[in-house]
């Protein structure tokens, strides 16, 4: 899900904070939690959105640990900032991950869908059938900030907009495969 | 003939009287008027008043609200020595509402209180002392002086010499332990080198008991009082001196020194000399001793250890956690220069009234940096950086971190603090 040009040295440039020790450790009093939990989201936001991560799996996201200080948070540090992103809706947990994998939402779910909208629109889409996959990463896609979107994540965008009867979704051949059709 | 003229009284900062050498308190009473019978019109009203084992010590009241101006000689901390009392006689009939004491005084020519063998004493005066306080002050106030009077403690010459060493400090206190059924027989035991190692080791024996048994009652105190003040006194000077002398003093030394300082306070505060004041005199007494210690320990104890150096000074009538937590609450009232702290745990401390947590903090966060760069501090840095007990220095780190001039990094090291950067990133 990671870029994997990221660690290779790529691009990310941490802030200074992300070397301090406590950085990692749950601040037990109030005001100072406050403030290491906006400067989590912020970093997981920013992190997510340079590396195009969708998802994480929150017990072993990479930001959550920094090897070169030695430090990684705990459990319920992890679910304290889990549920701080949730709550700015910065991130929701995925449906049947029972809360183990995290949507990072560096755009919001409105943002995709005029996203995959406008794309359909650019090029010429109406009427057109495709499947989930093939929107979410093929040549067709190229270039497009969701490519490489989850599926599911893809199905997700694409169910209210089939609420808004702006697609048609219906079942493919497979069990998995969903098929898609801009009306 | 003009009025008794009384001595005045020496008060510590938190006024307690300064005792003499060897002197001891038996009894404290409360609202004790001093009436100068033979002089109408003047009275010293409603002091404090204490029976010791070589003076009656009166205090004027800390509020001095009904200050009589018409008076000659307005009241003032004064005391009057038993050694100059004639005689004494109690006025507590069940008719008069006030008990009083009358004392009857030899004075000299100059109207000042005088010792009966001083020749020029020849004159006597009358002072009552008239009792308003709680029903049961006269019976303590007479009992005590009874026995004060009876033993005649200042008829005593003081043991200390001068250019003693501390071993014959120690046979002169062994000495009159033995009394004089036991003086110096030499038989052929005590002869010779084993002779001689015998009878120090039973000078060496005695010496303990005095220091340890038997402060059995006021009156056994009083003996042994003055032998204990003399024998710390000893010890101290004898350290100085080597102190002296040798230009390094070795950290042995040292911690001998800091040992020392918190023996030996000669006249404790009990329940039974100070009564209904008890806990306002143990906190003049507490915040007078602590002092020395609190300077020695840049300023902060915890109460635990408070309660430690302050029993073992007293060496016997020892205060309990409850009393000395009530007596250290009391500091604010008395005017001491220092004040009980309670921190979040529940940890007790007592802080020199100097002390600001705004200055602790820059020291905190100065440590928390080394070389411009932030690094981790533990409570052991802390405590040797500011030369504080642990107890209290994990209780620093932790108040800081409340107060968000440090936060929290529970690495694998164990729990360190950071200055807390979170709060520099959210200034501007």
């Amino acid at each position: 899900m990671v870029d994997s040009s990221f660690f290779s040295g790529g691009g990310y440039a941490y802030p200074d904070f992300y070397a301090y020790p406590p950085y990692f450790t749950l601040q037990p009093v109030k005001e100072t939690r406050e403030k290491q939990m906006s400067c989590w989201r912020d970093l997981v936001v920013s992190f997510t959105r340079a590396n195009r991560v969708f998802e994480f799996e929150t017990k072993t996201f990479e930001l959550f640990e920094n090897k070169s200080i030695n430090r990684s948070l705990n459990e319920s540090a992890r679910k304290a900032i889990v549920d701080d992103l949730c709550a700015h809706g910065l991130g929701e947990t995925c449906e049947g991950s029972g809360g183990g994998t995290v949507r990072v939402l560096w755009r919001s779910l409105q943002e995709w869908q005029s996203c995959v909208l406008d794309w359909a629109h650019r090029t010429g889409r109406r009427g057109d059938v495709l499947t989930v996959e093939e929107l979410c990463d093929s040549s067709e896609v190229a270039g497009e900030e969701f490519r490489g979107m989850p599926p599911s994540m893809m199905e997700r965008i694409l169910r209210t907009l089939e609420k808004q009867k702006k697609v048609m979704i219906f079942q493919g051949t497979d069990q998995d495969d969903l098929g898609v059709k801009f009306l | 003939m003009a009025a008794l003229v009384l001595d005045d009284l020496v008060l510590s900062a938190s006024r307690r009287p300064e005792l003499l050498e060897s002197e001891i308190e038996l009894c404290w009473v409360q609202s004790a008027d001093l009436e100068f019978d033979k002089h109408k019109g003047e009275t010293w009203r409603n002091g404090t008043l204490a029976v010791t084992s070589h003076r009656l010590l009166w205090l004027k009241p800390e509020h001095d609200a009904d200050h009589q101006t018409t008076s000659s000689a307005p009241a003032r901390d004064c005391s009057l020595p038993l050694s100059s009392i004639k005689g004494h006689r109690g006025v507590n009939s069940f008719f008069k509402k006030t008990p009083r004491v009358i004392l009857s005084v030899w004075r000299s020519a100059e109207g000042r209180p005088a010792c009966a063998e001083a020749a020029q004493a020849e004159e006597l005066d009358e002072v009552s002392v008239a009792l308003r306080g709680p029903s049961g002050s006269y019976d303590t106030m007479e009992k005590n002086l009874t026995l004060a009077l009876s033993r005649q403690e200042w008829k005593r010459a003081p043991l200390r010499k001068t250019g003693l060493t501390v071993g014959e400090t120690y046979a002169l206190a062994t000495e009159r332990q033995r009394g004089a059924t036991s003086s110096a027989r030499v038989g052929a035991s005590a002869a010779g080198i084993g002779g001689l190692v015998r009878k120090q080791r039973e000078d060496n024996l005695r010496a303990d008991k005095s220091i340890d048994g038997a402060f059995k009652d006021l009156a056994a105190l009083m003996d042994k009082a003055r032998e204990m003040v003399d024998l710390s006194a000893k010890l101290k000077e004898a350290l100085r001196e080597n102190a002296e002398s040798a230009d390094d003093t070795n950290d042995e030394d040292k911690g001998i020194e800091k040992f020392l300082l918190t023996l030996g306070i000669t006249s404790v505060v009990t329940k039974t000399t100070a009564g209904s004041m008890f806990h306002q005199q143990l906190s003049q007494q507490l915040s007078d001793f602590l002092e020395e210690p609190l300077k020695k320990s840049s300023g902060a104890l915890a109460l635990v250890d408070v309660y430690c150096i302050f029993n073992r000074a007293r060496g016997i009538e020892l205060v309990s956690p409850e009393d000395l937590i009530e007596a250290a609450a009391l500091f604010p009232k008395i005017g001491a220069g220092m004040r009980l702290r309670k921190f979040e745990s529940g940890t007790l401390a007592i802080q020199s009234s100097e002390h600001s947590d705004e200055a602790l903090y820059e020291k905190l966060e100065a440590m928390a940096q080394e070389g411009g760069k932030p690094v981790g501090i533990g409570p052991d840095d802390v405590a040797g950086g500011l030369d504080i007990p642990l107890i209290l220095a994990r209780e620093y780190l932790l108040m800081a971190e409340q107060d968000q001039v440090l936060c929290r990094d529970d690495g694998p090291d164990g729990l360190r603090f950071y200055r807390n950067f979170f709060r520099d990133l959210f200034e501007y």
